[in-house]
């Protein structure tokens, strides 16, 4: 898709740079020597800006028209900040998201502390540029993975569904496509994502502060957050796993969701939660990303079956007419109309 | 967690027997959504046809998006023993001649009797759009930049056909074409040792044996309309002579 090209560079030039990694100094290029040789943090925000999107995911966040907003704060949700310091309470919707990011210990193996920091880094920088293009809420950063929150007082429980959706979509194929080709290059076991997603509606969900003074965070007391939580261990490698209630927010998604009772075959698997003397019977399912991503507007599948970012907004300077031809040229065309 | 109902065990069987009693175009559907996932189908009783519809996002081979058609196909129920109808929904192609697509959108994809043959075979979905129909529009993107085909087209009508005979056939000349046809359709069996009927002088295992076996599958209607109109035409040439 290459919107994450920008982020795989500096991860490859990290890993190239490693001097675990056997490859000789004198064969590394001069940004690959400024990683090894005087690496530090401004290098770094060089590479991977924090409050900037790299080229190609700022192509896709004006392809999509969405403008990311850097300007929040971990545990505190723009929509509820006032919250802070109160003793007041609200009820108000919101989709729970977890993205775990799991297999990033095995770098250990093969490269230096230094190495591991810029890749799991980048890689969750990369994170939080996607989620806020799609109008997520970094809440807490835990370990290499993110707790986020998608919706608020001006997004309909709907739009928050898709979002959050989209979000973990687009994010699953960087860690499986971009991620999978860097490192099993390098012959170390890969890197993987496991996401957990629901939706608590009004009646669901309190807002208030937690903790105490500035050990605090203004967070959400719901089932359906810690479900969320839950149904991402759940999860497979690479793979989502939502609520019963993002289902019913997303009823024209339905053919990508199935129960993860029909993965696992255990029928135990079915419910995520029961409440047995209320019949309260809340249902998980696997949620078919690929097949989801594949049908988004701004996502094309080219002819060899990857998936491309349909460009209309920015300018194709490389688009060129006789890349078309080796397709084009297997058409010979007829006319025997009246 | 609760055991598996009866219910729930039912649920499961029936779905799976659902799957299990898909048609092969259902099946064959399943796989080609894989490659062209924005297509949906339905069956549509009336025309008693398989009824594709949706968008062809065409990329080029960088894998650069340039452009999306709205589709429909319409697959009739002999499927894969069939020749599925394309037209565009969309506008982009100009409705003019030279574009091979009809005022209502009809794409003429190939020449007739490549399509025909093709089905006689039995076509695969996936393979029929991806070969046939991608291409196509591909084509067309190619001729909206250049004003010209990435390759070569077929000519209108009857010359397209004779066209067909003369690169597909190696039929040089229209006489050739009318004595080949002739015998093909004429009651007597052409011996693979005979003389070849195209006038060349070779044994017909030697010359024109395959594209007779490829002509026979066609259907002696499509062959005696093609011998038909040729003479016509040849006729009409000599009488103006």
């Amino acid at each position: 898709m290459h919107i994450f090209d920008d982020y795989v560079k500096p991860i490859r030039a990290a890993i190239a740079a490693d001097p675990k990694s056997g490859k000789l100094y004198e064969n590394l290029s001069f940004s690959e020597r400024s990683f090894q040789k005087g690496f530090d943090f401004k290098t770094f925000n060089q590479q991977v800006p924090e409050k900037r999107l790299l080229p190609n995911l700022a192509d896709f966040a004006k392809e999509l028209g969405l403008t990311p907003n850097f300007e929040q704060g971990l545990g505190l949700h723009p929509d509820f900040a006032h919250l802070k310091h109160s003793e007041t309470l609200e009820d108000h919707y919101i989709v729970s998201m977890f993205v775990d990011i799991k297999g990033s210990t095995n770098l250990f193996k093969k490269y230096t502390t230094r190495t591991v920091w810029i890749v799991t880094n980048t890689i969750q920088r990369a994170a939080i540029h996607t989620c806020l293009i799609f109008g997520g809420y970094v809440h807490r950063l835990q370990g290499d993975g993110l707790f986020v929150y998608f919706g608020g007082k001006d997004m309909k429980p709907d739009v928050a569904v898709k979002r959050s959706l989209q979000f973990a979509s687009v994010f699953s194929y960087f860690v499986k496509e971009d991620l999978k080709n860097i490192f099993s290059e390098q012959g170390i076991e890969n890197i993987y994502t496991r996401i957990g997603v629901d939706l608590g509606y009004d009646r669901d969900v309190i807002w208030g502060m937690a903790g105490i003074g500035e050990i605090s965070e203004v967070t959400t007391c719901s089932l359906h957050t810690s479900l969320a939580s839950k149904m991402q261990s759940y999860a497979v490698s690479n793979g989502i796993v939502l609520g019963d209630n993002v289902k019913k927010e997303s009823p024209e998604l339905s053919e990508f969701y199935t129960p993860v009772c029909h993965r696992t075959n255990n029928e135990n698997d079915r419910y995520i939660f029961q409440i047995p003397d209320e019949r309260f019977n809340y249902t998980q399912y696997d949620f078919n990303w690929l097949s989801f991503l594949k049908r988004q507007d701004f996502i094309a599948t080219d002819f060899a079956g990857n998936l491309q970012l349909k460009q209309k907004a920015t300018v194709m300077a490389n688009r060129n007419v006789a890349n078309l031809a080796p397709i084009a040229v297997a058409s010979k065309p007829y006319y025997d109309f009246k | 967690m609760l055991p598996i109902s009866p219910r729930l065990r039912l649920q499961v069987n029936l779905i799976m027997i659902l799957n299990k009693n898909k048609s092969l175009f259902e099946r064959d559907f399943i796989v080609a959504k894989d490659r062209f996932p924005k297509l949906d189908y339905g069956w549509n009783a009336e025309i008693k046809m398989w009824v594709i519809t949706g968008e062809l996002d065409i990329c080029d081979v960088e894998g650069i998006y340039w452009n999306t058609f709205q589709i429909t196909m319409l697959v009739p129920r002999g499927y894969p023993y069939c020749v599925p109808i394309v037209a565009e929904r969309s506008t982009i192609i100009p409705r003019e001649i030279d574009w091979h697509i009809s005022p209502e959108g009809v794409c003429c994809l190939d020449v007739s009797h490549n399509l025909k043959a093709m089905s006689k075979l039995g076509i695969n979905l996936t393979s029929f759009i991806s070969e046939k129909v991608y291409s196509y529009f591909a084509n067309q993107l190619y001729k909206l930049e250049k004003n010209k085909y990435a390759g070569t087209e077929y000519a209108h009508h009857l010359d397209g056909v004779i066209q067909y005979y003369a690169e597909t056939h190696y039929l040089q000349n229209k006489e050739a074409i009318i004595s080949l046809l002739q015998q093909i359709t004429s009651k007597g069996k052409i011996g693979r040792n005979a003389p070849c009927p195209c006038g060349s002088g070779k044994k017909t295992k030697n010359c024109h044996q395959s594209s007779i076996d490829t002509l026979k599958t066609l259907g002696k209607d499509k062959l005696l309309s093609d011998l038909k109109n040729i003479s016509e035409i040849v006729q009409l040439k000599s009488q103006a002579v």
